[in-house]
């Protein structure tokens, strides 16, 4: 089965926004009018990737997010704090569950084909690729529309400095510190032809401290699969969560020769568990404008084990 | 779908650990649900709710969900043979919430290292994370997370994986009782007073639970050739979106007719085939009338024995649609369609085919498990009886 990418949305940092959606793109519908902040992501890079021929109503959705609505959780859980139990807000109660944003876009959408939602840490996006990939061979759907998106919050990144993710107070930056960000991305899935194939999305796991990523030795393998099996044609999208694991991406792509062309996006999107869709999505564009026969595998990393690879290439229309 | 044999189960739930006694249960309708006892939330009243027994998860883990995961994918991986790369897929809605909740309720977003580990487990993807390393299994996996359906489509992926290749598949689902959630519940008013009472006129709405349920799936060859007993086959999923509202239901339950019809569609057979419904059965008005109103636009009269089994076991959230999944499996082998716990004047506006008080024994070949949520998601399975 070929799979092709019809479409391609993406919302991230702007250069120099340390890490943060400043400007929330404007939803094409006035419905619905006050989102929170995370399904606005979910749904302008949504609306992006849709091309005009799509399906609505039969459209399948598959939605990535490794934390859902963190904001709307912290909110509820003040209300609790602040007022009583009794005082909850039923609102961000309903705007905390991680399928919150996909229910959103279904409706913005009118779809009514299946919706799903994946929460695979920082693989979110890749294992929403994969259902995607599952529903179209499985005949479930013909078009997937596959989103992932996540926010930072205070109480994320508190969360990471309590474990020492982040850089060290006098500055000094851990190679293990990760850089957290925010932002959305979305890839329309087809099976009809087209410039963007998908070649493979491949996820494997690892055994794993939960906050630990994969070792060298572990990564290897698919790594070098990723690297390997292409043309000459062929780039690397590394993970590249924190300087230690970029460092072991590299000694590993050191093995190939001719060494391919490799990218490192960490430093446009930062850290967070929707970032590889947004890699996903970079590359796609990259190839596309590069010239036919283009490939670029794109490897992601999670904390807790988790190893994928999605090998996307440029064909003739 | 051809060819998804189930060969493991595991289950935990208010009512007990394991298939044997869960069966045993549903054959005396037993009412799992008591007065809330994890924890106190003030102003708030104790309601009944399906709690696990203490002594079942002392020691097992540090975060409960994961420990009520453990304690049913164990029983259900028991003498397997998982080698290769299968996939591991689990649903919950809320992960590790049980303890994060505790962190952000102590130390109110502040900075600073104390009582850190609350917040190792939260994230919901972790559970799939340490199911595979404590059981010792490769693949990829998947945690999905669509509020009540979760370990419903989880299920649904893991088999459609088999019908792809894939060897073996662990797939369920694990949730505990949060805070978070019993609050959330409250400030919906959806939460009842009384033991929850599905389809019933007098219905207050629902109760909460917490469990875990597994099974393992494989390649139906690969499970004759190694000699497993095969338990029940995974026939059909299908899933919809209602389009509609977040919370509610679509009135005429279309999402749902739309979700058992694909399911149907996908195990080829017609809608004459089905002997037993383990309907979502929530017992708030919407849902129950929503989904009364789907089964009789599906499923011509007299239509299937329906039951929902959350008067026993309480609204288990993302662990509900893998709980249901293992009463199937168990009503199906056992020839016993379980009632609904609690019902006891029918909703005359839900003109279905109730499974008469204390259960019914009838020779039982498909069954179907409904399983919809938040965000208008639906989720239906089909299950058919081992046949050796």
């Amino acid at each position: 089965m070929t799979v092709t990418l019809l479409g391609l949305g993406l919302i991230a940092p702007g250069v120099g926004d340390a890490f943060r959606v400043r400007n929330l793109p404007q939803l094409e519908q006035a419905r619905p009018k006050r989102l929170p902040r995370l399904e606005h992501m979910a749904l302008a890079a949504a609306q992006k990737a849709l091309a005009p021929i799509t399906d609505l109503q039969r459209l399948a959705l598959v939605f990535g997010t490794g934390y859902g609505g963190l904001t709307a959780t912290r909110d509820f859980l003040e209300g609790m704090a602040a007022r009583g139990a009794e005082f909850g807000s039923p609102i961000a109660f309903q705007q905390s569950v991680h399928h919150s944003p996909a229910g959103q876009i279904s409706i913005a959408l009118g779809s009514r084909g299946p919706a799903l939602t994946t929460s695979t840490r920082e693989l979110s996006g890749e294992s929403a690729l994969q259902v995607a990939i599952t529903l179209l061979a499985t005949e479930r759907a013909e078009e997937v529309l596959v989103v992932a998106a996540d926010e930072w919050t205070a109480t994320l990144e508190a969360g990471y400095r309590a474990f020492g993710s982040l850089a060290t107070e006098d500055g000094e930056q851990s190679r293990r510190a990760l850089q957290p960000s925010e932002g959305a991305a979305a890839v329309l899935l087809g099976k009809t032809p087209g410039a963007l194939q998908l070649e493979m999305c491949t996820l494997v796991g690892h055994s794993c401290p939960v906050l630990g990523f994969p070792s060298r030795g572990q990564l290897r393998p698919l790594l070098l699969e990723g690297a390997r099996t292409q043309s000459e044609a062929t780039s690397v999208s590394l993970a590249a969560p924190n300087a230690d694991v970029l460092e072991a991406e590299l000694s590993v792509l050191s093995e190939v020769v001719p060494a391919p062309a490799q990218w490192v996006d960490t430093s446009t999107f930062g850290f967070h568990p929707s970032a590889g869709l947004l890699r996903v999505v970079a590359a796609a564009m990259r190839i596309h404008a590069g010239p036919v026969g283009s490939a670029c595998a794109v490897h992601g990393l999670a904390l807790g084990g988790g190893q994928s690879l999605t090998v996307l290439r440029h064909v003739r229309a | 779908m051809r060819g998804v044999a189930i060969t493991g189960l595991g289950i935990v739930s208010g009512l007990g650990l394991g298939p044997a006694v869960h069966l045993q249960a549903l054959r005396a309708a037993r009412c799992g649900l008591r007065s809330l006892s994890l924890f106190v939330l003030p102003g708030l009243p104790a309601l009944p709710v399906g709690e696990v027994d203490p002594e079942l998860v002392l020691g097992q883990h540090p975060s409960r969900t994961i420990a009520l995961a453990l304690l049913a994918a164990r029983q259900a991986v028991t003498d397997q043979e998982l080698s290769g790369d299968g996939v591991v897929a689990v649903g919950t809605t809320t992960g590790g919430i049980f303890e994060s909740e505790q962190h952000y309720l102590r130390h109110r977003g502040q900075g600073g290292r104390a009582d850190r580990e609350l917040l190792r487990h939260h994230p919901a993807g972790v559970l799939a994370d340490v199911l595979s390393a404590e059981l010792k299994v490769s693949g990829e996996r998947h945690t999905f997370s669509t509020a009540c359906s979760s370990s419903a489509n989880a299920i649904g992926y893991g088999a459609a994986c088999i019908q792809q290749g894939k060897p073996w598949a662990l797939v369920g689902g694990a949730d505990s009782l949060s805070r978070l959630t019993y609050a959330g519940f409250h400030s919906l008013k959806l939460l009842s007073d009384e033991p929850c009472r599905p389809f019933d006129q007098n219905r207050r709405g629902l109760s909460l639970g917490e469990g875990a349920a597994f099974l393992l799936l494989e390649d139906e060859a690969r499970a004759r050739k190694r000699g497993a007993s095969i338990l029940g086959r995974v026939d059909g999923w299908g899933c919809s979106a209602d389009a509609f509202h977040m919370t509610a239901p679509h009135p005429e339950g279309l999402g749902a007719v739309e979700a058992m019809r694909a399911a149907l569609a996908d195990a080829g057979v017609d809608t004459s085939d089905v002997d037993y419904v383990n309907a979502h059965g929530t017992a708030t008005p919407a849902n129950d009338r929503a989904e009364g109103f789907a089964l009789t636009a599906l499923f011509k009269a007299p239509g299937p024995l329906v039951s929902s089994t959350k008067g026993s076991t309480g609204h288990t959230l993302g662990a509900a649609g893998a709980m249901e999944a293992v009463f199937c499996v168990l009503a199906l082998g056992a020839g016993f369609a379980p009632s609904t716990t609690g019902l006891i004047d029918p909703d005359p506006a839900i003109q279905v085919r109730h499974v008469p008080p204390g259960g019914v024994a009838a020779p039982l070949r498909v069954a179907i498990s409904n399983s919809f949520g938040f965000g208008g998601n639906n989720a239906s399975l089909v299950f058919s009886r081992a046949t050796q």
